[in-house]
């Protein structure tokens, strides 16, 4: 037994007997007393008055009360002691000791009294019997949607009601000798003074109209009253978690996520419970007239940073228009529920929008939304051996006829100009296929390709692989293309063997292994461009992106990881170990802190790239930007190009052929406009 | 008594036939993997047609199979042969040439094409140096297929060898002993009492052969991937290009489809073969 507030022994007269009952509350789990008494339920209760030192004594039979109404009512209480007087005696000054009042116990605060109970199981009692209420206010939601709040008639307050519970209501309605009895989800968050109900005129079933929402609809104006029952329901909203909401409805159905979401943002959104709590909305209605709460909802949208909203309309109206009434046609499926998790809050909350280029921000949205964001971007360029160049008095290349003369000079001396080779990895090919792409056609007619505004097949683009074969047949790639592995024809350039690389800013991965051990100096340059196209075009490439699951349990916490990915000083103690991978899209590499030990042409590259990003002065590399059957072919067309099996003409026309299937399918990555 | 069959008749239900069965259905779908698929009926299979890749690849498979169906079991023959007749040393040869049967496809590959056909750091360099006109089989598209093909020949004729040796000594001793008395020289003796004492062993031999020749993968897809220029492409790296890299799962399937039925066509024969030797 564990004593409990004043008043928490209850003596009442049952059956002629004396009867205490006192609350036992959450304890120690050993039960001793319970125990004996379930062994013996003889037992005896000692009373001792400090203030005059009398012992009341009293013996009878006790019971646990395990459950019931009694237990629920009192507050606290796990169970009760019953204990039943068979004899007592009072004994004056039994006890010499006088002590002052005692400080109640802490938790004793969270107990109720044997008072409170009484009231509590009265009011409970209350809720089920029919209250009168006024109809103050109609609101039509939709075509079909109507509300009506409802106030005390009486003048008092609500039972407060759960978002999501229901009110049973009672009409009156005439011919019927009983009233029609029926619920109503509540579709607005407690006021404490008031209800609404929403409710939809059912559709005639079985050619007879829906009789108490017809009542509602034709028949109850403001003014009416409504006798209604206290609300209930178990399909109730948890507000005290931080895991994100998915309130998904369809209809009518939207009723409780309305309450739902009222409660959430409540009627200032500016102040919600857990500031970073998700919440999506996702609801589906026939088209924009059944749309109910749907300004509502755009309001609430457009003050809830962390609040998505997402609607479909299976059959929309004409005047119903995608992106302002709705977001897309169709059912709700899995498929959307299963999308990835829009990362457009975190990219405004942790400032992504402010550290990362915009272009990669565009490049991650679909339909409006943020979805991905690029974990390292990279660009192709010339890697050349500076300590070569140095002996020979060459520069690196400002034109493709610079290029070529250096290539034909470099040939002359027994170099192979391009160090390269796909042994390892046979998709080599397409950086080159991206260079000549970007660098003669011009990062503009790559993009109309991209954007169907101009066929793969177009001249530009029959220059770029004319020349790149011309290089092939003039030997550029050396005599073993095939054999060597990227690694390998890297290495090359740091020996002297190759003359330069023209390839990806991954290699810089290779340098620190190869060129200190050559005693060679390392060099980049962008690669030149034709006449017409400015130079450097910097191609760019995504190597991998980070999303989130929609249904991750912990989007925060991805989001801070992304967010430390994305920051100056991971990016500097990464680079300064590991260059080349981890590249993220930063705007300004300024504040970033290397380790001593890197390259100082390892940062300034990246600097200057992340610099022509940030002017435009971009390409798209083949890998990033063309949907996959038609890159595939583009990797091994190109060898039949090279290898003299097909013409640039069938190459190209095959490519296109590809893409524009690829096209129709909405295989084609987005590109953000230039 | 049928209740011993449901551990295997499930395992292979869940394993084998339904995906088999997803295979041979979405043959008949365009689909990209993550999407629902579409039917197309016969689609796939005309897009196949139209393709010149998809015939190169299955003539590279024909051509696959005439080698392997000539070149290790020749060599495996002889060298059981004469493992039969030298017993001296036997065991040690047949244990160098099962070797390469136990180091794993893949090590082997990257040995063929790093150590030995490689111009930088290969033998092929190195002989290259001393001025022998020798090149990178696998960096040529005439050659390719048949550089591929010598290193799954390398890693795969002593298995032939030793199934073929362990099938010789099953040979009645008598038989052999009497035909040498009788002065049968070494081919002969091949020709009139070895040869057809195992000849059950090389038919079914010869019809895995078939079979494993269209399911070649590993080798092909290690050391060129299908090209040069697609010209040592066979239908399953084609299947796995369709279907992981295009992702065109419906037309990898219907690769898949043709492979298997060319199996099948082998199989029919062997169970019609087996047939007849019970009979007899």
């Amino acid at each position: 037994m564990a004593g409990g507030r004043r008043g928490f022994v209850r003596v009442a007269e049952e059956g002629g007997r004396t009867v205490l009952t006192a609350p036992d509350f959450l304890g120690n789990f050993y039960f001793n007393t319970f125990g004996n008494i379930a062994a013996d339920p003889r037992a005896g209760l000692v009373f001792v008055d400090f203030d005059t030192g009398g012992v009341l004594l009293l013996t009878g039979t006790a019971e646990v009360v395990w459950d019931g109404p009694e237990v629920a009512s009192f507050a606290g209480a796990e169970r009760l002691l019953r204990f039943r007087l068979e004899e007592g005696r009072w004994i004056e000054d039994a006890v010499p000791l006088r002590w002052s009042a005692p400080e109640q116990a802490s938790q004793l605060a969270a107990t109720g009294t044997w008072a409170e109970a009484e009231r509590a199981a009265k009011a409970e009692a209350s809720r089920n019997t029919l209250r009168p209420f006024t109809v103050t206010r109609i609101v039509d939601e939709s075509a079909t949607i109507r509300s009506f709040v409802l106030e005390p008639a009486d003048g008092g307050s609500v039972v407060a009601h759960q978002p999501g519970q229901f009110l049973p209501i009672a009409l009156d309605i005439p011919g019927r000798d009983q009233p029609v009895r029926r619920t109503y989800t509540l579709s607005d968050a407690p006021d404490g003074h008031s209800y609404r109900i929403s409710v939809k005129r059912e559709a005639e079933a079985g050619n007879r109209p829906g009789l108490a929402s017809s009542w509602l609809h034709d028949h109850i104006r403001a003014g009416d009253t409504i006798r209604a029952l206290a609300p209930r329901g178990d399909f109730v909203l948890d507000t005290d978690s931080r895991r994100p909401v998915l309130l998904l409805s369809a209809g009518v159905g939207v009723t409780p996520m309305i309450a739902m979401l009222n409660s959430l943002i409540g009627r200032n959104p500016d102040r919600l419970r857990h500031p970073g709590r998700g919440l999506w909305f996702v609801h589906a209605a026939r088209d924009g007239a059944e749309h109910a709460f749907a300004a509502h909802l755009r309001a609430l949208a457009a003050r809830a940073p962390t609040l998505t909203v997402h609607v479909r309309y299976s059959r929309p109206r004409p005047q119903d228009v995608p992106g302002r009434d709705h977001d897309d046609a169709g059912h709700i499926d899995a498929a959307l529920l299963r999308r990835l998790l829009p990362l457009d809050d975190y990219a405004a909350k942790l400032g992504w929008t402010d550290r990362l280029l915009p272009l990669f921000i565009e490049l991650g949205r679909y339909n409006g939304k943020l979805y991905a964001l690029p974990k390292t971007y990279e660009t192709l360029g010339l890697f050349y051996n500076k300590t070569l160049f140095d002996q020979n008095g060459w520069k690196p290349p400002k034109t493709i006829a610079e290029m070529e003369t250096l290539a034909e000079a470099m040939k002359a001396k027994g170099l192979v100009p391009f160090a390269a080779g796909n042994a390892d990895w046979r998709p080599a090919n397409e950086h080159y296929v991206s260079l000549v792409f970007n660098a003669i056609a011009g990062p503009d007619n790559v993009y109309k390709a991209l954007t169907g505004q101009m066929p793969w097949t177009a001249e530009p683009f029959v220059r770029s692989i004319d020349t790149l074969n011309k290089w092939w047949q003039a030997g550029y790639f050396g005599p073993n293309y095939f054999s060597l592995t990227g690694e390998q024809a890297f290495a090359q350039v740091a020996t002297g063997q190759a003359g330069m690389a023209p390839t990806g800013t991954w290699n810089f991965s290779y340098v620190p292994t190869y060129f200190p051990a050559n005693d060679a100096e390392p060099a980049f340059a962008g690669f030149p461009s034709a006449d017409g196209v400015p130079s450097p075009i910097y191609a760019l490439g995504i190597g991998s992106t980070f999303s989130i699951a929609a249904t991750a349990q912990n989007p925060d916490g991805a989001a801070a990881v992304i967010d430390r990915v994305f920051s100056d000083d991971f990016y500097g103690q990464i680079n300064s170990v590991w260059q080349g991978e981890w590249n993220t899209p930063l705007k300004d590499l300024s504040k970033v802190k290397m380790s001593g030990d890197v390259l100082p042409l390892y940062t300034d590259t990246m600097k200057t790239l992340a610099g022509a990003v940030a002017a435009g002065q971009y390409g798209y590399t083949t890998w990033t930007f063309l949907p996959p059957a038609t890159d595939t072919y583009l990797v091994s067309g190109v060898e039949e190009v090279w290898l003299g099996r097909i013409n640039t003409a069938q190459f190209l026309q095959k490519l296109d052929e590809t893409f524009q299937q690829e096209k129709a399918q909405g295989k084609v990555p987005a590109v953000p406009a230039r | 008594m049928w209740l011993y069959l449901v551990p295997t008749l499930a395992i292979n239900v869940a394993v084998i036939l339904v995906p088999a069965l997803l295979t041979i259905a979405l043959a008949f779908f365009s689909w990209d993997g993550i999407t629902v698929p579409v039917f197309i009926g016969l689609g796939n299979f005309e897009a196949l047609a139209q393709d010149g890749v998809f015939w190169s690849a299955l003539l590279n498979n024909l051509i696959w199979t005439g080698i392997f169906l000539v070149v290790p079991i020749a060599m495996g023959l002889l060298a059981a042969a004469m493992l039969l007749v030298a017993r001296r040393g036997s065991t040690f040869f047949q244990v160098v040439y099962f070797l390469p049967v136990i180091i794993a496809t893949a090590i082997t590959a990257r040995i063929w094409q790093g150590m030995i056909y490689s111009p930088v750091t290969g033998v092929f360099g190195l002989l290259q140096k001393t001025g022998l006109p020798i090149t990178n089989p696998l960096a040529q598209p005439s050659r390719a297929l048949f550089g591929v093909a010598t290193v799954d020949l390398w890693h795969w004729w002593g298995f032939l060898c030793v199934i073929f040796f362990a099938a010789l000594r099953q040979v009645p001793q008598e038989q052999i002993e009497a035909a040498r008395l009788e002065g049968a020289k070494f081919l002969q003796m091949m020709r009139y009492v070895l040869l057809p004492a195992i000849r059950p062993t090389i038919t079914l031999m010869m019809i895995m052969t078939v079979i494993w020749s269209f399911l070649v993968f590993d080798f092909v897809y290690i050391l060129t991937q299908g090209g040069p220029a697609f010209s040592s492409e066979v239908l399953s790296t084609m299947a796995y290009r369709n279907a992981f890299y295009d992702l065109n799962v419906g037309q990898a399937a219907a690769v898949a489809l043709v492979i298997s039925l060319i199996g099948l066509i082998a199989t029919f024969f062997y169970i019609r073969l087996q047939a007849q030797e019970y009979k007899e």
